[in-house]
């Protein structure tokens, strides 16, 4: 009865929506999202690369995945189980929908969502643990159910199938009306086709995919690079969103990531590492390195790419009507100075809502999380194609949009396709900070031994600030009084839980582990 | 006519309360304390009645006699008291199973809020742990008959006077008997439910004779068993600094601070007294009015208790009422009719205090000065204030009416030996919750510009109301047969029972409040509104036999069974039938043994039986759908449904088999009984998640009935009664429980090694690392297989030591085991004492437990919190290696959070669980009061404890590091008396 019921099959539908990421953490308990992060102390991914830390021994990242403690029995950013349960849910409700009784457009659109979201399930399953079994149907219990893993390359061609076939169904974003925003559409699963098939290195395919999104032209990029974070649902660049509402559901973004004297009281979980400042341009386009570049180190904070202002707040950043006072050892967000302070002396802008009220409480921040923007489709179309083609002027086109939104000068002309892969990663780096890219991205590029193993990065103690010049007294230091960072290859995917292989032979463990 | 007086007395002395009725009329009484009774209006040749319960009644024709002095004789053996049974009475002597009956004083003495506290200790094969002080928190005490026998809810069935009713939130002055039914033979006339034990109480009735009239009142101070010792000032500046340098930060007070801290020039918080109270009143009435004519019989009472908890929010009040009346409508039939009411205010803080008091820095003041704001809130260093989530968060309410009634029809059907009743009860309640949260205002110090900033604990003042309704009808027709055909005696009974539950649930919130001044839903904001509601049915019906036979008085033979069913499961596995037989043979009946004088009774008794279990999760035969997190879609909030999983068509009861050997003796004219029980029970088809289906299934699997497990052990129970001269009489009860479980079954993949498989293992089993003391030096480090993956390059001295099992030279997932022993209890045990002296009457009632594990994690400083004194004073450093705990950290590391034995702790106890003195005012005084007795009391719950386990109450929930969050137990001193008319 459930399926011939357009408000009860919608209601499936929501409820499937919950299995598409949510990189925000604090959601609580009444906010109950699947995935091992539920907790969601683990969300923002980025916190175990080289651009963030965070600083609590009961945290996921400093307890298991900096040190390398990722095993077949503990991995905290494990999904099998969670995937697999939403690919049931998406079969469940495809299987009941054949016979359903219901309107031939509205079944035809759900179907196309439901589609949409197993499509995410599958890339998912390859990113993290590469070959995955593919379970097109819902299994009886009476069937052999010790399936064996199929390739990567079949999964992905698999997840190119259904995010086609959504496309093909989904309404454009020119005909989804403001009532509808947070459902999939046409060009949703394009950007996430063309993002799949990124990983999946077929790269003529995924510029391609991400060439319809930018075509469409339903999408454009947002002006204010750091309103766009604190949007609560609807803006133009995003083009697939989760949305919240603070009472039914919410996040504890806010709570946990806010500096100490503007209530946190969990401790500011994710700190910019001094690494990651550094490696902001000037806003002459050139490294902070190049002689030419004019960086005063004395005054390392201005004349930066506008997007390091409003990704990190450093000592002076106005921020919520006053100025940050991070001065070592006593001001107010000075950084170690107890559990709740800074390991790095900076703290996150980005995300943070200004807007809400002072101490707002777990499950109550609402800016939605937009698991997929313009700007990332621009960047996963000039990878795709200076990777398929070479660094065309479309390539060109793409990354300069980016970086013009920001107030960068155009990327010098004549770059050969290293140098250009280069810039993309510089750019996917500074312009998708902290949205889980970074994480996944040395991951795919195979950089994490390189960046990541055996590092202990760095943080700033400002000791002292002239009123007048506004020159700093500056000590950089290394945080080693939490684990060094150790990366292995292996981790380039994670293993298949143990307890998954113990209950069937038939499936094989990554290498490595 | 004339005035008649005299003494009732038994073997030991004076008994009080027994009853002396003219035969045939109305005229009755009561003996006082000393055994003495007057009686008016005695016509010459009137016939006397005497009598009491477990003694045999006497008749004694007047005459011209003023004085009658008698003494009873105890009925058969002194084992003749008439029990509470399944649907019905049953004299203990005749008894086939294991039962424990506690009655009488012991039921009051030394008052408690729930009376399940009063419990432990003092009937065997139960298992009663009280795991929070939580005034009204009696749901989260752990109530177990005989240990666990399943994997899910174990706990009783508790019925009172035969419907399914909570205990806890009875009135004790108003119970009669408390039966705790253990095995097959007694139990599984309660069929499907039985299986984790019956618990049967029995509110008083009338007895004819003049009105008889007790008042009681106690007044109590109440305080926290056992408080974490936290740090002070000096310490925790001086070891704060000390973890800070251990992970290599800089440390956070000054060397001037820490001596400053230390020699108490700068001051230090003991937050545990700012915000719990040393002490908090708790009061208890009760009156009771009870007696009758020779038609109409009538108890009534009435309860109050009003307790406080251990802050301001914290309190529970509870009224009780209640009047059982029986009517003799004619001679073949009697008509009962029980009401009783309760009414219950639970109130507490809306956030509980105790995270933000265990985080609390003693270095933190409590208020700030008078200057910024008077009676304004420090914080506790970390992130809020313990004083403001104990009394300023808001409140969290729970009220309770309650109406029980039942109505009884008894008709004594004209063929020799057969009776019917038919009884209706109707119980009906409301519960209302209201949760209030508001902010308040406290203030952090900023030293650098020397003010103290206000912050809001929180911003958005919200309320949730919820209203429930649960409705319980149960309906029962009973058919009784008992016929003697000369040393045969034959009994039967024949009940139908059918039980109908609803209920019916509405919840509501707002939020975005303007201001807390009004705590109604109508001022909150209209954005972020919600409601909900949800209803829930359950419908059983059962046909229930029993049959009885014995021979001469020494073959006792027993038989029931039942027929039951219920809505929960498919209609095919709907219906299931439990069968027990039991056998006794009273030994010292038999010729061989009558001249033995020594032994007065002597029994052995064997049973066999199935009862079952549907304490399971309805419905999981249906193929349903619930309502789960949605999704905002275009700013508003959709639901979400998602089907409950895979349905399972074939799931039904959970079957126990249960066997039970027994003995029963009376020695040296009843001053020693005791009885000793065997019992082993085998529970079949529990319900368990389906354990070998991989993941990529992906749906929730149903719970399929598989599991095996097995339940054993013995219960030995000794009462000793004596005289010493003529003024002192003592008893001394002590009893030992022993149950062990063991998984025989259940559904595990087929490749899990041993050392952690589930099989073969107790419940609560935990599995963790085995450790072998701290790292003491950095060659130790060096040599030790790697356990941090990294070759122990993140190790350091003062670290934990895990042992390499599978001797691979690397501790992994594969080094972890089953370890120690399971958390529940295997043995507990108690002792009750009571003594007499003249005027002056004692007791007291000790409970321990034995063989099981605790589990408490101690850390240190995490995120600037402050730690328990013992973890830090006693941890790891130099000039202290041979330390009880790891070094010390701001944020414990990984290595040293491990599950391991490390953490693991005896849990071993005793307990001085009750306390009583009494002193009876010589009557003399009292008559020319018109008050019959008057006694004073000064009595004691929780006074001593006695563990290894120091830290905490060792009844507290055993987890990790957060088991220090719950409300400490509560001890308590009364002080109170009580009056008869």
């Amino acid at each position: 009865a459930v399926y011939n019921d357009e408000g009860y099959v919608e209601a499936t539908l929501f409820r499937l929506y919950n299995y598409m990421p949510i990189g925000f953490p604090g959601r609580g308990q009444s906010n109950q999202q699947p995935g091992r992060d539920s907790n969601g102390f683990t969300s923002i991914l980025d916190n175990n690369t080289d651009i963030a830390l965070t600083k609590s021994g009961w945290i996921e990242s400093w307890r298991h995945i900096r040190p390398g403690n990722i095993t077949p029995t503990n991995n905290p950013l494990d999904n099998w189980k969670e995937c697999y349960e939403g690919i049931y849910l998406a079969n469940l409700i495809l299987s009941n929908l054949v016979e359903a009784d219901l309107d031939a457009n509205f079944k035809t659109r759900i179907i196309a969502e439901v589609n949409f979201v197993k499509a995410f399930q599958y890339f998912d399953l390859a990113r993290r643990y590469g070959d995955a079994p593919i379970i097109r149907e819902i299994q009886s219990l009476e069937e052999d159910l010790l399936v064996s893993r199929d390739p990567v390359s079949e999964v992905y061609t698999y997840v190119d199938e259904l995010f086609t076939a959504a496309a093909t169904d989904l309404p454009s974003k020119a005909n989804l009306p403001d009532s509808e925003v947070g459902r999939a559409t046409k060009e949703a699963a394009w950007a996430f086709n063309g993002r799949a098939q990124l990983f999946a290195k077929n790269y003529a395919r995924s510029a391609e995919l991400s060439k319809m999104v930018m075509d469409s032209g339903n999408h454009t990029l947002a002006v204010d690079y750091e309103a766009l974070f604190q949007s609560h649902g609807g803006d133009s660049e995003a083009i697939f969103e989760v949305l919240f509402d603070g009472v039914n559901k919410g996040h504890g973004m806010d709570r946990i990531m806010l500096p100490f004297s503007y209530r946190s009281d969990w401790g500011a979980q994710c700190n910019p590492t001094q690494e990651f400042v550094d490696s902001y341009e000037m806003t002459n386009g050139l490294s902070i390195s190049d002689a030419a570049s004019g960086y005063d180190p004395l005054r390392p904070y201005e004349n930066r790419d506008s997007r390091f202002h409003a990704t990190v707040l450093y000592q002076g950043a106005e921020f919520i009507g006053r100025p940050m006072d991070v001065i070592f050892p006593d001001g107010i967000d000075a950084p170690l100075r107890t559990g709740l302070h800074s390991i790095t002396g900076y703290y996150i802008r980005k995300f943070m809502d200004q807007s809400a009220p002072f101490g707002v409480n777990f499950g109550e921040s609402k800016q939605s999380w937009m698991e997929m923007r313009l700007a990332e489709v621009l960047l996963n179309y000039a990878e795709a194609q200076n990777e398929a083609v070479g660094p065309d002027a479309s390539v060109y086109n793409a990354i300069n949009q980016v970086r013009n939104r920001a107030g960068q000068p155009d990327l010098a002309a004549g770059l050969s396709q290293s140098e250009m892969f280069d810039k993309i990663v510089h750019e996917r780096k500074i312009e998708l900070a902290l949205e889980g890219h970074r994480f996944w991205d040395l991951k795919r590029w195979n950089m994490g031994v390189e960046i990541l193993n055996d590092k202990i990065f760095t943080g700033m103690k400002v000791l002292s600030v002239d009123d007048v010049s506004g020159e700093m007294e500056l000590e950089r230091f290394p945080v080693d009084n939490r684990p060094t960072t150790v990366y292995f290859e292996r981790f380039n995917l994670f293993p298949i839980p143990q307890s998954e292989i113990e209950k069937n032979p038939n499936l094989t463990q990554n290498p490595g582990y | 006519q004339t005035t008649l007086q005299g003494i009732v007395s038994d073997s030991q002395g004076p008994l009080p309360g027994a009853n002396v009725i003219v035969k045939g009329t109305a005229n009755g009484t009561q003996t006082d304390f000393d055994g003495k009774f007057i009686l008016n209006n005695v016509d010459q040749g009137a016939t006397l009645i005497f009598s009491y319960i477990g003694f045999k009644s006497q008749e004694v024709e007047v005459g011209s006699q003023a004085n009658i002095n008698i003494t009873l004789l105890e009925d058969s053996e002194s084992l003749d008291e008439v029990i509470v049974v399944g649907y019905g009475t049953q004299k203990k002597s005749d008894l086939t199973g294991a039962v424990s009956v506690l009655k009488g004083k012991a039921v009051t003495v030394a008052p408690t809020p729930n009376l399940t506290q009063n419990l432990s200790g003092k009937l065997t094969g139960v298992i009663s742990r009280q795991v929070s002080g939580n005034p009204a928190g009696d749901n989260n005490n752990e109530f177990l008959i005989r240990g666990q026998s399943t994997f899910g809810n174990n706990s009783a069935l508790v019925l009172v006077d035969g419907i399914e009713r909570s205990i806890d939130r009875l009135d004790p002055n108003a119970i009669e008997s408390i039966t705790i039914l253990k095995d097959a033979a007694s139990a599984a006339i309660y069929g499907a439910r039985a299986a984790n034990g019956v618990v049967l109480v029995t509110t008083k009735r009338g007895a004819s004779g003049a009105p008889s009239v007790s008042f009681n009142s106690s007044i109590g101070f109440q305080s926290a068993t056992n408080v974490p010792e936290m740090l002070d000032a000096g310490q925790f500046a001086e070891f704060f600094n000390e973890a800070r340098v251990n992970v290599g930060d800089d440390p956070l007070f000054t060397d001037e601070q820490v001596r400053q801290y230390q020699d108490g020039t700068l001051p230090s918080t003991n937050w545990w007294d700012e915000v719990i109270r040393k002490s908090s009143p708790i009061q208890q009435y009760g009156l009771t009015v009870s007696g009758g004519g020779e038609k109409v019989k009538y108890f009534t009472s009435l309860g109050m208790l009003d307790q406080e908890g251990l802050y301001e929010t914290s309190s529970f009040k509870r009224y009780n009422v209640r009047a059982n009346i029986d009517v003799e409508l004619t001679n073949r039939f009697k008509f009962s009719i029980d009401l009783a009411g309760r009414k219950e205010n639970i109130s507490d803080s809306s956030n509980s205090p105790f995270n933000a008091l265990l985080n609390a820095q003693p270095t933190s003041p409590a208020y700030v000065p008078d200057s910024i704001e008077p009676g304004g809130l420090g914080y506790n260093g970390v992130n809020i204030s313990p004083i403001g989530e104990a009394i300023r968060s808001g409140y969290n309410r729970t009220d309770w009416a309650v109406f029980q009634g039942n109505l009884k029809l008894d008709y004594d059907i004209p063929v020799n030996g057969l009776s019917a009743s038919f009884k209706y009860s109707y119980d009906h309640s409301f519960r209302t919750t209201k949760n209030f949260e508001r902010p308040y205002t406290f203030y952090v110090f900023d030293p650098v510009n020397d003010i103290y900033n206000p912050f809001p604990s929180i911003t958005n003042i919200k309320l949730e109301e919820g209203y429930r309704k649960p409705i319980r009808q149960t309906t029962q027709f009973f058919l009784r047969y008992n016929k003697d055909f000369g040393k045969h005696k034959i009994g039967g009974l024949f009940v139908y029972e059918q039980v109908d539950f609803k209920r019916n649930e509405i919840e509501a919130g707002r939020q975005g409040f303007i201001s807390p001044a009004l705590d109604q839903l109508l001022a909150g904001g209209a954005e972020g509104q919600t409601s909900n509601g949800s209803a829930f049915e359950e419908a059983r019906q059962g046909y229930i036999g029993r049959f009885t036979y014995s021979y001469a008085d020494k073959y006792l033979f027993q038989a029931n069974i039942r027929h039951d069913g219920s809505n929960i499961f498919p209609k095919e596995g709907r219906w299931g039938t439990f069968p027990a037989f039991s056998a006794a043979w009273k030994i010292s009946e038999e010729n061989f043994l009558k001249d033995i004088n020594f032994i007065q009774s002597l029994k052995i008794r064997a049973s066999w039986g199935q009862f079952g279990n549907d304490r399971v999760s309805s419905f999981q035969y249906l193929s349903a759908y619930e309502f789960r997190q949605g999704s905002v879609i275009g700013g508003a909030y959709n639901p979400g449904i998602r089907d409950t999983g895979v349905p399972n068509p074939n799931i039904t009861w959970e079957t126990a088999t249960d066997k039970n050997l027994g003995i029963d003796f009376s020695l040296f004219t009843g001053k020693l009984t005791g009885e000793f029980n065997v019992f082993n029970k085998r529970t079949e088809d529990i319900l368990r998640p389906v354990g070998d289906v991989p993941d990529t299934f992906g749906g929730s699997l149903p719970d399929t009935n598989q599991a095996i497990t097995e339940n054993k052990g013995y219960e030995f129970a000794l009462n000793y009664k004596s005289k010493i001269g003529e003024d002192f009489s003592f008893t001394i009860s002590p009893n030992i429980t022993k149950a062990t479980n063991e998984v025989i079954f259940q559904a595990e993949p087929e490749d899990v090694p041993d050392r952690i498989r589930r099989t073969g293992r107790p419940f609560n089993q935990i599995y963790g690392y085995t450790d072998a003391g701290l790292f003491k030096t950095q060659e130790e480090i060096n040599n030790w297989p790697d356990q941090d993956g990294q070759g122990n390059a993140s190790l350091n001295t003062g670290d934990i030591k895990y042992v390499d099992l599978n001797n691979d030279d690397v501790i992994d997932g594969e080094d972890i085991s089953q370890i120690g022993k399971s958390t529940i209890p295997e043995i507990i045990f108690g002792l009750n004492l009571s003594m007499n002296y003249k005027d002056f009457d004692f007791s007291a009632s000790f409970q321990g437990a034995t063989g099981f594990n605790s589990y408490a994690e101690l850390g240190a400083f995490n995120l600037g919190s402050n730690a328990i004194e013992e973890r830090v004073v006693n941890a790891f450093r130099e000039g202290n290696e041979n330390a009880a705990f790891p070094r010390t950290y701001f944020n414990d590391p990984p290595n040293n959070t491990k599950t391991s034995t490390f953490w693991m702790i005896d849990g071993s106890y005793v307990k001085l669980r009750n306390v009583e003195l009494g002193y009876t005012l010589p009557k003399i005084v009292l008559n020319k009061l018109g008050i019959s007795t008057c006694r004073f009391f000064v009595s004691g719950n929780n006074l001593l404890t006695f563990s290894k386990y120091d830290f905490f109450d060792p009844e507290r929930p055993s987890q990790g590091n957060n088991n220090v969050l719950y409300y400490p137990q509560l001890s308590r001193i009364n002080f109170g008396f009580n009056v008869n008319f």
